[in-house]
């Protein structure tokens, strides 16, 4: 049986005494897109850095085709694409002498990926790494990337620094090459809105190491947000205001999270509006049938909703 | 690999470290004392000595009169001197501070003796074993001085030469290139002497702050021993006739005013020749117990005696002899009369040494007396099993303690045993190397 | 294996080719300012007064290459690693289709190749330098002075590789440690040539300090013990 690209099981680990996960397991398809999404601090870098075997896990275990993350061999290395945030490359280089230096390294090297991509910028190739622009540097380093031929690509933070011009080039670019159903890609982004252009399946993180997987089409299609105007909230403003700064548990089982705005309320769950009314008046607050509206969402908005913004 | 690496980098953190902390450790709390300087007394006709000591002896203090008190005037038989009464037993030493108090001459055993006497008769040769071939590094181009300079002060030659398989060499300063005809005159009379090329052994004084040029002397290739002289640029040659199953191995050539002893030889079996100015005569030295890749020898000539003071890291011993007759034959030995040994003060335990002995199980060392070359050396704790090992253990079980604490990991796991073993075996190094190599989590 | 140390050596020519440069060029004019020394010597005196204080008194007018070899040492050192761990750069290499160890051995072996190419032009200068007033002895005596000198450059450059590469900060003292620790009895003053016969000890543990130094690389790698 071939191994999947990626299973994570019962993975543990702390900094000091803080826990960032407790027991995780995940399992990644191949040939699927995934994006990681989570809060700034529910331990993005951290698992990124594990599965690009960086960070050793103190307790369970990260695979990568089968080896683990820590201890990958050369021969699974090959077929594992990094891209590390900020486009991290030896700057020292000239763009000619980067594709020679990898090329030594990667018998499935396709140098024509690289150079397609580099001649987009115009730039001669010897010119140095060390004196181009963020966005310059991230075409050379996806160019290094594609040229491997990798199966797994772990992206993280493919977006930092990039406009808007060199994300699009950016992320078109990988929806184009490797959006075919023979590579999976693993990525974070701080650009969320960028990722629906490609992303299958999300992966959300939340603080304390719990982890929610699923499709993002059906993600996006099953989740909803409920919009209540402050006016219609009557008598229960208060109480709905404390539950948008953060109470917990919400009351019932649908909502998902609730968030309070100067003058709205956005209710965010797979469920019905119905449902979410019944569960709203077991803590006895009763609201109109109508009161709550569904808003339309893109995936920014689905992301904050599901996640919290704070 | 980890493991691999590990063990590595401890090997040579262990030993760093046992360099490192008994040197860092003496420099703080264990100043090096110097030799015992020992002496034969004439006046008190037994061995009488000064030593510098560590701690505290009450009857030193006593005589010091609160001035140096680590500082010991003792005799052979066990009594006190103060220092006055100590240079007042050693009048052929501290002859000028005797004259300044009006103690001089001085009359022994018959004799009167001024300081003119004394000075005239005075001399010292001395032989550490780092002077001999081995144990310094290698200087085989050397000067040789002219022995008729005309003029007072001995110059220094333009050239030097060294001893080959291809005769003797001479190379001048000026040009740094090879003088073809001093090297083929020196060569040839050499040969003509049925000297065998190359030399084992070059023994000279190859200064010029001296009375006058005493030549050199040369073991050649078959053991045979050869003394050369450079009068007016040409050589002079002397073979010298040894005496039977002499077979010389380093020669001290030390010239005085009293052109009476030239220098001594040290044979193979570790036997002392006095090399006689007027006829090369070698008159042998009976010294029990020398050892001289061991021990340094100094010869103290006065005008009753010849005392010659062999000593090793530990043990000083004097031997006393009779100042050998004029009339003496070459190859033969003169018997001491009188001999002493003492435990140099240097050798002794303090607290100081007794706590490294316990911290360090071992120490890493490059400097010997008897070697100016530098080896690497270890040597165990002098109270190894009854002071160091148990410290280790201590150490050992203690981290042990602290693992299991902070890890729940004591001597359970095979890192667990292999951490405290390293530490039962080297002690703080292996402490400190772990404290550097462990990571914190 | 070629393939590593081709792809290493590329690298790592590229990176450190400014830093080869202005280390051959200071060590020529460190060398020709030995050379002025030596040259000195012999226009305030006679030539044989020269040999005599060199050859038996001991003393040293090449003294100042002392500094020399460790000193380039540590600079060639932070030249090639201070970029690899600026921003952890040295991960795009980790995570190259090879092993570890060898890697990071290729890493090493290309400093010690070029300081050995460094200390041999320092070596072959001051041969040159002492051929022209020395007899052979004391050019050998030199020779054997010198040594120890550079293979303190040696234990340098390693150790400063360990410091640099050690992600922690305890751990970093034990690069400082065993820097100290190795070259300071080899830059020591002593008789000259006194310790030649220590010299084959020492160098037994260059390959030992060599396969340890895969510690603070996989410390590096793992960020974590064990």
């Amino acid at each position: 049986m071939t191994p999947q690209p990626i299973s994570i099981e019962h993975l543990g680990h702390s900094y000091g005494g803080h826990t960032v996960y407790r027991d995780l397991s995940l399992s990644f398809e191949a040939g699927k897109i995934y994006g990681l999404l989570g809060k700034n601090g529910v331990g993005k870098t951290t698992l990124i850095k594990i599965l690009m075997g960086f960070l050793k896990p103190k307790r369970g275990i990260c695979r990568i085709f089968g080896d683990p993350a820590h201890a990958i061999r050369p021969q699974t290395r090959e077929r594992v694409g990094l891209l590390f945030e900020r486009h991290l490359a030896y700057d020292f280089f000239t763009i000619s002498q980067i594709e020679r230096f990898m090329a030594r390294f990667y018998p499935r090297w396709k140098a024509e990926r690289f150079y397609g991509l580099v001649e987009v910028l115009g730039l001669p190739y010897n010119h140095k790494i060390a004196h181009m622009s963020e966005g310059q540097r991230s075409q050379v380093v996806l160019g290094l990337m594609l040229a491997q031929d990798p199966e797994l690509l772990i992206l993280d933070d493919y977006s930092m620094g990039l406009d808007a011009g060199y994300r699009r080039l950016f992320v078109d670019y990988l929806r184009e090459n490797l959006h075919d159903g023979k590579h999976t890609v693993v990525l974070t982004s701080h650009v969320i809105q960028d990722m629906d252009r490609f992303v299958d399946e999300v992966v959300f993180l939340r603080r304390g190491g719990a982890a929610y997987m699923t499709g993002l089409a059906d993600f996006m299609e099953r989740f909803s947000c409920y919009r209540l105007d402050v006016p219609l909230a009557g008598a229960a403003d208060m109480a709905l205001r404390e539950m948008g700064m953060g109470r917990q548990p919400l009351p019932g089982k649908h909502l998902v999270n609730v968030e309070a705005h100067a003058d709205f309320y956005e209710f965010f769950t797979f469920h019905t509006a119905r449902e979410i009314l019944a569960d709203l008046a077991g803590e006895g607050i009763h609201l109109p049938p109508q009161a709550l509206q569904k808003s339309p969402m893109d995936m920014e908005d689905a992301f904050v909703g599901y996640t919290g913004r704070c | 690999m980890r493991a691999f690496a590990s063990i590595c980098l401890s090997v040579l953190s262990v030993l760093v470290l046992s360099w490192a902390l008994p040197m860092l450790y003496d420099t703080a709390l264990l100043s090096p004392l110097a030799k015992t300087h020992i002496f034969y007394s004439p006046v008190l006709e037994q061995c009488i000595y000064t030593e510098q000591i560590r701690g505290y002896d009450q009857q030193a203090a006593a005589k010091s009169e609160g001035h140096h008190a680590d500082i010991v005037y003792k005799d052979e038989a066990g009594q006190y001197y103060d220092r006055l009464a100590f240079e007042a037993a050693l009048p052929f030493i501290y002859y000028r501070n005797m004259e300044m108090r009006g103690l001089l001459p001085v009359t022994l055993r018959g004799k009167t003796l001024d300081r003119a006497a004394i000075e005239q008769a005075r001399r010292v040769l001395e032989l550490p074993a780092r002077h001999l071939d081995g144990h310094h590094p290698p200087q085989p181009c050397l000067p040789l001085l002219e022995s008729d300079p005309g003029q007072v002060a001995l110059l220094y030659p333009a050239d030097r030469f060294r001893l080959t398989e291809q005769g003797m060499l001479f190379t001048h300063a000026d040009t740094n290139e090879e003088e073809t005809a001093l090297s083929h005159l020196f060569s040839t009379a050499l040969a003509a002497q049925g000297f065998a090329f190359p030399a084992r052994h070059v023994g000279g004084n190859f200064s010029t702050f001296k009375p006058y040029e005493g030549g050199i002397f040369m073991v050649d290739a078959q053991g045979s021993l050869f003394h050369l002289l450079r009068r007016n640029g040409e050589p002079v040659i002397n073979k010298i006739v040894l005496p039977q199953g002499l077979v010389p191995r380093h020669v001290l050539v030390s010239e005085s005013k009293e052109r009476l002893w030239l220098g001594l030889v040290l044979d193979s079996q570790n036997r002392l020749w006095l090399i006689r100015q007027r006829d090369m005569a070698l008159i042998g030295l009976d010294v029990p117990d020398y050892l001289p890749d061991a021990m340094d020898c100094k010869l103290i000539f006065d005008p009753l005696y010849l005392t010659v003071v062999t000593s090793d890291k530990a043990l000083v011993q004097t031997t006393v002899f009779d100042l050998p007759a004029a009339e003496r034959k070459s190859g033969d030995i003169c018997r001491p009369f009188h001999t002493f040994r003492h435990e140099m003060s240097r050798a002794r335990e303090s607290w100081q040494s007794r706590l490294a002995d316990t911290l360090f199980p071992f120490r890493l060392g490059f400097v010997q007396e008897e070697t100016a070359l530098l080896y690497p050396h270890l040597s165990l704790s002098r109270h190894w099993l009854l002071n160091a090992l148990p410290f280790c253990l201590l150490l050992a079980g203690l981290w042990s303690l602290l693992q299991y604490r902070q890890s729940g990991n004591g001597l359970a796991s095979w890192q667990g045993r292999a951490e405290a073993a390293l530490i039962l075996l080297t002690g703080l190094y292996g402490l400190v190397t772990l404290l550097l190599l462990k990571q914190k989590e | 294996m070629y393939r590593i140390f081709a792809g290493v050596f590329f690298k790592e020519c590229i990176k450190t080719r400014l830093c080869m440069l202005a280390l051959s060029v200071f060590s020529l004019a460190y060398m020709a300012w030995i050379w002025l020394g030596v040259h000195r010597l012999f226009l305030l005196d006679h030539p044989e007064i020269v040999w005599y204080r060199v050859m038996d008194l001991g003393q040293i007018p090449y003294a100042a290459l002392a500094a020399l070899p460790v000193t380039c040492a540590c600079v060639f050192c932070c030249c090639q690693f201070l970029p690899e761990i600026r921003d952890e750069r040295l991960r795009i290499s980790l995570h190259l289709p090879c092993g570890m160890a060898l890697l990071m051995l290729a890493h090493f072996l290309f400093g010690l190749l070029f300081l050995a190419l460094l200390y041999l032009l320092d070596g072959l200068l001051l041969t040159l330098i002492l051929q022209r007033h020395f007899p052979q002895e004391a050019v050998h005596m030199a020779q054997l002075t010198s040594l120890p000198w550079f293979l303190a450059g040696f234990f340098a450059y390693l150790c400063t590789a360990h410091t640099l590469l050690e992600p922690q900060h305890r751990s970093r003292l034990m690069g400082l440690l065993l820097g100290l620790g190795l070259c300071t009895p080899l830059l020591v003053k002593t008789t000259p040539g006194a310790l030649a016969p220590a010299l084959p000890w020492f160098a037994l543990l260059l390959p030992l300090l060599l396969a340890g130094l895969l510690l603070p690389c996989m410390n590096f790698r793992h960020r974590r013990a064990q």
